[in-house]
């Protein structure tokens, strides 16, 4: 990755209006991201910009809400139940795919990694549909499995990359020193791609933790989740609870992609050092 | 080596080993036998076969057909971890997040031995190997060599029946490889294995192997010593494989009870010895470059030609000259380097080789440098024979 | 050798088996749990209230609703150009930045993309609102006396759904922009180019590929967008998402959403092969993780 990518360089001139335009854009994908922060600290009952005095009051308000604090809960339960079902089955789906060539595997993994691209939309009422005929409306275990359909491909397409970078002969060095092929698992392979499952596993809790449209449509109004709550909250009135809420996932959202730039780099080094 | 076990070797079998991907053969009706306590190579280009052939011994492919025995035992339809062979693997496939202590532990742990035997059995494999004191290093940590010789103490420690290696040395700088070499075939006699290596790289085979398997499009093209292999190659894939060789087509023009006369397509004529082959006449001719020599002023071969050089190339122990002779050919000529002197570009030379230098095989032209024919009968008195 | 391994079999090879039982427990959970509930959909909506093709035809020959059908695709037309536009220039400062420099980069777009789409949505109604930044500054600067209309608008879709899916654009193309091998510029330059022309003949090209499978993932997505119009939009900018969500959940239309929503997913998926058509498939994932 360390090229070096000076040569690529169009000039100066052409450069400068390159990284101008670069600049003003990073500043229009950042602004929002940080508008909310200075808000939800406002002392003020209004919603202001720029926000008069400083006060904890909205995040009181978030704490002391029954309806936030519990939406809260249900939103931390499904992600953690739908990221640990779409890990368990993602990770075997990626083993099996990772070195087997068959026929149709283009097909299969097509599949696998549907839900990332069917419209959010069309799942949530197709779910409503079934999920009301078997009473599943309004309850976790509905919401969880949603979710976790939704999380699966990220398991499967991460995982899959971090066995690929694993090299094949590990797994036969470890089958030909006499491990059976679930100790070579436990053993060798999952060692080496734990940084990836655990890649897959933050991006999969994303997809539950930020969901908004199929937890609209499937759970039921004392059981909504975060999102929803904040979408009802869009709706009618904005209040700066909101706010307090946005930054809270904001530093949520900074402190997982923390995370996961460590997991790359610890992944980086174990694989990188097959190589050497 | 007093520690080595008194286990030796096993003697091992392939019958009828064949492999199909999908519509390609890549191993064809492989047969071999490996005495106890050799050393084999199998020898060829990339493709041609010998890596899965590797692989399915290991167990790691399924044979489409054949069988594989160890010991006189099938072991075909058992599972790789059930199999007892060591692997070298290329480029070592040392577990990354494993000290080297655990690297070499790991198949005593998979054999659920108790834990004083694991330590001791690991500080021998790593006396073995001459990394006594290196027990606590992660394998990035190590050199290619030390690496080396952690995959095989890793693959020696549990006393496998036979060792395999994949390219082994393949990974080592020159220096490094000449080492290992000696190092390698030290073990294999002290410890009495039987090794099935797989490489491309003849030097490698050469020098490591009691015997060589030449493999091409999943054949074996010749099996025997490196002597016999170098020295009588019978077939000009192996010829050129193994060390270098001009290769000329030729037609027969008149043969006797022990010699022949050829005619080279660009109208060279030389005298060879044995009798040709019988047939249209249509042969091939091989003749490796340090059996021509430069000929002094009335100095005689049984074949001469006049040339010029076209190109030196200084080797530093040898110099390997590019010769235009008048009918047209280029030959190769390799010539131990003389101080200060030798010929040199431009220069107008005599060279000259003997009858039994030229190695003639059935078959015309290049047309048929792949598509090989059936091995000469042993006695048949081709070659230098 | 291994070029001969790596061919496709025409059957599985047995020491690979075994190994793909490990694909029943994902294939099965998602033929329960998202491939029926799909299929149910594609059922109802040519049974639900009457057998037959009714719903279709109304979808393709009413015109309220081929113009929603128009407004969509036009929308995401729209929003996916902007992003390569905008995105281009990103993801070309991150292949060329170092160091600090970089990870700044990568934080500034990442940060965005990790965000929740909500807080995203909500922070640009603060912005875009009546007594919203935009005009507040507006106003203070005496270019408009009153507030300008700026929420609720196709303008503020169109924004909203540029930010959240601008990451979509650089990630991919930024990861095909450093797996250029930089000889190929030099090896331009060295044949007589100057620096821009190496740039727009040789570089630009050779990251069209990225271009073009980051916009196909922009446009797919934007093609089922419902939180952001929905929330951002006027009333009279109906999208495709928001009339299946309509039916369902005003009129309880089930068997008309069901047609609707089959039509998004067989747009979804007609660009989708078309994308893999001429881009391999795989080149839309990568990059995401």
């Amino acid at each position: 990755m360390s090229l070096d990518r000076t040569w690529d360089s169009p000039g100066r001139s052409a450069s400068v209006v390159l990284f101008g335009l670069a600049a003003l854009v990073v500043v229009f994908l950042i602004v929002p991201v940080l508008v909310v922060i200075p808000i939800s600290f406002s002392s003020s009952q209004y919603l202001e910009f720029p926000p008069r005095g400083f006060s904890l009051q909205w995040y009181e308000r978030f704490l002391d809400s029954v309806e936030w604090t519990s939406a809260l809960w249900t939103s931390v339960q499904a992600g953690v139940l739908a990221t640990l079902l779409a890990c368990v089955l993602g990770t075997a789906a990626a083993l099996a795919l990772a070195r087997s060539r068959f026929p149709g595997k283009a097909l299969v993994v097509g599949f696998l990694v549907s839900p990332m691209i069917v419209p959010v939309i069309v799942l949530a009422i197709a779910l409503y549909g079934v999920y009301a005929k078997l009473k599943l409306v309004g309850s976790l275990a509905g919401l969880v499995i949603a979710h976790a359909a939704l999380g699966l491909p990220y398991v499967i397409v991460t995982v899959s990359a971090t066995l690929q970078r694993v090299d094949e002969r590990l797994e036969h060095a470890a089958a030909s020193l006499g491990a059976t092929p679930w100790r070579a698992f436990r053993h060798v392979t999952f060692p080496l791609i734990r940084p990836g499952v655990a890649a897959g596993a933050l991006l999969a809790f994303i997809a539950s933790w930020d969901d908004v449209v199929i937890a609209l449509f499937i759970s039921g109004t004392r059981s909504g989740t975060l999102p929803k709550r904040m979408w009802e909250g869009l709706r009618s009135e904005i209040d700066p609870t909101i706010a307090a809420v946005s930054t809270l996932l904001v530093a949520v959202s900074l402190a997982l992609l923390l995370v996961l730039e460590l997991l790359r780099r610890r992944s980086a080094r174990l694989t990188g050092a097959v190589a050497g | 080596m007093a520690a080595a076990s008194g286990r030796r070797g096993a003697p091992v079998r392939l019958d009828g080993l064949r492999k199909d991907f999908g519509s390609s053969v890549a191993v064809d009706n492989l047969s071999l036998e490996v005495g106890a306590g050799e050393f084999l190579t199998l020898l060829g280009p990339s493709g041609s076969g010998k890596s899965t052939t590797l692989l399915m011994i290991a167990g790691f492919v399924a044979p489409t057909r054949g069988e594989v025995f160890v010991s006189g035992k099938p072991i075909t339809r058992k599972a790789p971890h059930e199999r007892d062979i060591g692997i070298v693997f290329q480029h070592y496939a040392l577990f990354p997040h494993l000290k080297v202590f655990d690297n070499v532990a790991f198949p005593l742990k998979m054999r659920q031995q108790p834990a004083a035997r694991i330590a001791e059995r690991v500080a021998w494999a790593l006396d073995l190997v001459r990394l006594g004191d290196l027990g606590s290093r992660y394998p990035h940590q190590l050199s290619g060599g030390q690496q080396q010789r952690v995959a095989l103490a890793r693959a020696l420690v549990f006393e496998p029946s036979l060792l395999l290696m994949d390219e082994p040395l393949g990974a080592l700088d020159r220096r490094l490889r000449e080492t290992m070499q000696g190092e390698l075939k030290r073990l294999q006699r002290a410890l009495d294995l039987t090794v099935i290596c797989v490489t491309h790289d003849q030097e490698e085979a050469l020098t490591l192997s009691d015997r060589i398997a030449v493999m091409n499009h999943g054949r074996v093209e010749q099996l025997g010593t490196p002597e016999e292999l170098y020295e009588r190659p019978q077939t000009p894939f192996v010829a050129e494989f193994l060390g270098e060789s001009n290769a000329l087509a030729a037609r027969v023009l008149r043969r006797d009870e022990s010699r022949a006369v050829v005619r080279t397509t660009q109208g060279l004529d030389m005298v060879v010895a044995g009798a040709a082959p019988a047939g249209e006449g249509e042969v091939r001719l091989a003749i490796r470059p340090e059996r021509i020599e430069f000929l002094q002023e009335g100095e005689a071969r049984d074949n001469v030609a006049d040339a010029k050089i076209d190109e030196v190339v200084y080797l530093g122990d040898a110099v390997r000259y590019l010769l235009r002779i008048p009918s047209g050919e280029t030959l190769i000529v390799k010539a131990r380097s003389v101080a200060g002197g030798g010929p040199r570009m431009g220069d107008a030379v005599r060279v000259g080789w003997s009858a039994d230098a030229v190695l003639v095989y059935a078959g015309a032209g290049a047309a048929s440098a792949n598509g090989l024919p059936p091995p000469p009968k042993a006695g048949e008195g081709r070659g230098r024979g | 050798m291994l070029a001969t391994a790596r061919r496709m079999p025409l059957t599985i090879a047995p020491e690979h088996r075994r190994r793909l039982l490990l694909l029943l427990p994902a294939v099965g959970f998602l033929a329960l749990a998202f491939a029926l509930p799909l299929a149910l959909i594609a059922i109802r909506s040519v049974t639900d209230p009457e057998p037959g093709l009714g719903h279709y035809v109304t979808i393709g020959t009413v015109n309220v609703y081929l113009r929603v059908l128009a407004a969509t695709f036009g929308l995401a037309l729209t929003v996916t150009l902007a992003t390569v536009v905008l995105g281009y220039p990103v993801a070309y400062a991150l292949a060329r930045s170092r160091g600090t420099w970089r990870f700044l980069l990568v934080a500034l777009v990442l940060l965005p993309f990790w965000t929740s789409l909500l807080v995203r949505t909500y922070a640009w109604m603060v912005i875009l609102g009546r007594y919203g930044i935009v005009n507040q500054v507006l106003m203070a600067l005496g270019i408009t006396e009153e507030p300008l209309k700026l929420l609720h608008t196709s303008l503020a879709t169109h924004v909203g759904m540029i930010h959240i899916l601008l990451p979509f654009l650089i990630l991919p193309l930024w990861s095909v922009m450093t797996r250029l091998d930089p000889a190929l510029t030099m090896a331009a330059r060295s044949l007589g180019a100057s620096p821009l022309r190496a740039f727009l003949r040789v570089f630009v090209p050779l990251t069209l590929p990225g271009v073009m499978a980051g916009a196909m993932l922009v446009f797919i997505l934007a093609l089922g967008f419902y939180v952001t119009p929905a929330l951002l939009g006027g009333p009279a900018d109906l999208t495709l998402s928001m009339l299946i969500s309509q039916q369902v959940s005003e009129l309880l239309a089930w068997g008309f959403a069901s047609a609707l929503a089959v039509t998004l997913l067989v747009a979804t998926l007609a660009v989708l092969a078309l994308a893999g058509r001429f881009l391999g498939l795989g080149r839309i994932w990568e990059g995401l993780d």
